[in-house]
């Protein structure tokens, strides 16, 4: 049929169509500000009206209930500050916080795992906290030293460590003690811990389950015991892998011996060797306090125990990581709400002991060394690997390269499917890939 | 329509003067832009979500982009040429990715287009209790991936999980490395994929089979044919277009599977599951590589099209024949 009047030519059409696109597409595409902020001066302790400050962080677990615990404290003690917390699983954190401060929609705070501060200190979603550690009174010997320098990017503090949670061996006493090993006596070094394997394994129990594939990062282990046996992740400028070194092959290769030898199942996922440990087949389980110790709590009728790492290289070492507030970049600065959080901050410092229900070890030394903390008796225990804490360097974007590139290889090598050498040597290259478009994306945004 | 196009000349010739009332127009032709009206809200929302984010994604693929840092320097098509660089680092990973997306595509495919067939064929006979394996068979394409992951994920565990479990019951002492190991990862994505996704091809065939003519049975059955001769002459012609459909709706299904991999096996082992689209949301949306992200979108794309039309073609072709 033959229409009377026929509609928009398909070429005005299209063209119509385009033009509104590309009217869309430059209208989006606007940078974001990263220049330098200078945080405007204000009281040291805030008194005014009402008003609520906004937190985020990734507290999804127990760790939560106890942080909100805090926040009520704190408003017995400031009536008129609130402070709103929203917790999301980490991962979501790390993506939606750097959109929420571009879109001017910054929370007002935040707390952040170490390995993550350099990055976002680079991108420029973080202001520089320096002062704000003179002015609320915090200076480095209140800290373990190694927790109070982790949270300096490029001599420049971006951060407040609230935190500590080196990775520690939790025991399970009742495994020991059935196995004819002394369940208050767990081993200290390599040549006890893999005496007391024997000694299970000829009952028939894997006392060691090595989580071979772990979203939560499998290669923890590895670091601490790379660490243990002289090695370096990276060079200091954060520019080379270091990992495939000798130390680092030789404690691939203890912990696939491990699996070899039986002392852990094959295939052993994250969430295994915790359930094993729960169900009293397992014996030995390395992992972070700030999840197990409350974890494990839970548990009735389990017995267990933690102390340090056992030292399997010739120095102790235990990978860390540590929570950290930082302060979002907000468009324009209110005076009223950034006293507001310098006052929240300071006092939560102050009363970190609270936190140390969660299973860490709280940053500030006064706190350790109070005998409240003494009575945590597994903090207490874990807080013994302090002095021997390692972090991941400080170099923004680190976290990806141990995460999509290390951890990875190290699974293939657990899972019987590489040997240590190659995986570990193919790994370094890729990193070196990564490390360096990292470096020029990160200059590139600095200058 | 048929009416309106006998009228149209009379009306056209006899007429004429009034065409231009409101009355006569919209109850002949409606305006020139009826049709544009009536397909504006869908547009809007197609534009704003579909064809503006994709027009966008090219122009940033042509840049080293960062969502959250100023200096989103132009490189062309550098992104481009260095997914097709061997010795780029982006561009291994990224055809590493494609090849799991791929070879999931092959073995998942075939059992989905055929396994549904076969069972839309059993539910469209008459017998008591046919509605409830109707709904049976549909019932895990109701639930969302995060839930079909967490549960394969606590059945499928090597050394925790049920199905081993009842399998050293049987005698299997060997754990089983569903999640862990080549081939079993494969076995378990391509059989969680169809378990959970075969309900919703079946549907589509059974609403194919039920739109055949009873009548041409009956002439077959005169004719003599078979139940063999009926399936290939009566039914698999008449299901041709819906055949299509469904070839092509699961071949684009798998090619962006995602949460089964992300969920089930993490991309385990060596990244030999982690497929394009888990790699182009790793690379865009946890390290913020946006340039590079949409510049690998695109190749997906642009292959997933001339998939599609390949099809297509096959069908035609066949259809001609």
């Amino acid at each position: 049929m033959t229409l009377l009047h026929p509609p928009p030519s398909r070429r005005a059409f299209l063209g119509l169509g385009a033009g509104a696109l590309g009217a869309a597409a430059l209208g989006a595409c606007g940078a974001p500000d990263l220049s330098a902020v200078d945080l405007p001066e204000v009281q040291d302790v805030y008194d005014g009206p009402p008003l609520t400050l906004t937190f985020w962080n990734g507290l999804t677990g127990g760790d939560g209930g106890i942080m909100r615990d805090l926040l009520l404290e704190f408003g017995q003690a400031h009536p008129n500050i609130t402070v709103q917390m929203f917790a999301m699983p980490w991962s979501s954190f790390y993506q939606k916080f750097p959109a929420a401060v571009v879109s001017g929609l910054a929370p007002d705070l935040g707390l952040m795992q170490n390995f993550h501060v350099a990055t976002n200190a680079a991108r420029g979603v973080i202001v520089s906290l320096d002062e704000v550690a003179d002015r609320i009174g915090l200076t480095e010997d209140q800290f373990a030293t190694t927790v109070w320098r982790s949270g300096i990017v490029d001599d420049a503090r971006y951060s407040i460590p609230l935190d500590v949670w080196p990775d520690s061996l939790f025991y399970n006493k009742r495994v020991l003690a059935d196995a004819g090993l002394d369940p208050e006596e767990p081993p200290r070094d390599r040549a006890s811990y893999e005496a007391a394997l024997e000694t299970l394994a000829a009952q028939g129990i894997a006392g060691h389950w090595l989580p071979a594939v772990d979203p939560q990062g499998v290669g923890r282990g590895f670091d601490s015991l790379q660490w243990q046996m002289g090695g370096e992740l990276y060079d200091e400028a954060g520019s080379r892998a270091l990992f495939n070194g000798p130390a680092g092959v030789e404690a691939l290769t203890w912990q696939l011996d491990l699996i070899r030898a039986g002392h852990s199942k094959q295939n052993v996922n994250g969430g295994d060797a915790n359930v094993a440990f729960k169900n009293d087949l397992n014996a030995f389980l390395w992992g972070g306090p700030g999840a197990l110790i409350n974890d494990l709590s839970s548990v009735e009728d389990l017995d267990w125990g933690v102390v340090p790492l056992p030292r399997i290289g010739d120095r102790p070492a235990s990978f860390s990581g540590s929570h950290q507030f930082v302060i979002m970049r907000q468009r324009t600065f209110d005076p009223d709400r950034l006293a507001a959080t310098y006052t929240f901050l300071s006092w939560i410092s102050a009363n970190s002991i609270g936190w140390a229900g969660a299973g860490p070890v709280p940053a500030r030394r006064d706190v350790v060394e109070s005998a409240e903390f003494a009575e945590l008796q597994a903090q207490s225990a874990v807080a013994e690997a302090l002095p021997d804490v390692r972090f991941y360097p400080l170099v923004p974007g680190i976290f990806e390269v141990q995460s999509t590139i290390l951890y990875p290889a190290i699974s293939d090598v657990l899972l019987g499917h590489a040997d240590p050498q190659e995986a570990l040597d193919e790994a370094a290259a890729r990193a070196a890939y990564l490390l360096e478009e990292n470096r020029q994306k990160y200059a590139e945004a600095r200058s | 329509m048929t009416t309106a196009e006998l009228a149209s000349p009379a009306v056209r010739e006899n007429q004429g003067p009034e065409r231009t009332t409101p009355r006569t127009r919209s109850a002949r032709h409606g305006s020139r832009y009826a049709p544009y009206l009536f397909l504006a809200p869908f547009m809007l929302i197609f534009g704003v979500f579909v064809l503006a984010p994709a027009a966008y994604g090219i122009w940033i693929s042509l840049h080293n982009w960062d969502f959250f840092l100023p200096s989103r320097p132009w490189v062309g098509l550098g992104n481009y040429i260095e997914l097709f660089d061997p010795t780029a680092l982006v561009a291994v990973q990224f055809w590493e990715s494609m090849r799991a997306t791929g070879l999931f595509v092959l073995f998942s495919v075939p059992f989905l287009v055929v396994i549904p067939l076969g069972l839309a064929l059993m539910l469209n006979r008459t017998f008591p209790g046919r509605t409830f394996f109707r709904a049976v068979y549909f019932a895990p394409y109701v639930l969302g991936v995060s839930v079909i992951g967490v549960l394969w994920q606590y059945l499928l565990n090597a050394n925790a999980g049920l199905i081993n479990y009842h399998l050293a019951q049987l005698g299997i002492a060997e754990a089983i490395p569903w999640l862990t190991a080549t081939p079993w990862v494969w076995v378990t994505l391509v059989g969680v994929t169809v378990w959970w996704t075969l309900g919703f091809n079946a549907v589509v065939y059974l609403a194919g089979l039920q739109g055949i003519d009873s009548t041409l049975y009956e002439a077959a059955r005169m004719d003599g044919a078979g139940k063999r001769h009926e399936f290939w002459h009566v039914t698999l012609p008449g299901l041709r277009p819906v055949l299509l459909f469904v070839v092509t709706i699961t071949i684009l299904a798998s090619a962006n599977v995602f949460g089964q991999a992300y969920l089930l096996t993490g991309g385990a082992p060596s990244n030999e599951t982690r497929t394009a689209i888990m790699y182009i949301a790793q690379t865009g949306f946890e390290q913020f590589r946006i340039g590079k992200a949409s510049a690998m979108s695109y190749i997906l794309a642009l292959l997933l099209i001339g998939v599609s039309t390949l099809n297509f073609l096959l069908f035609r072709r066949q259809e001609r024949n």
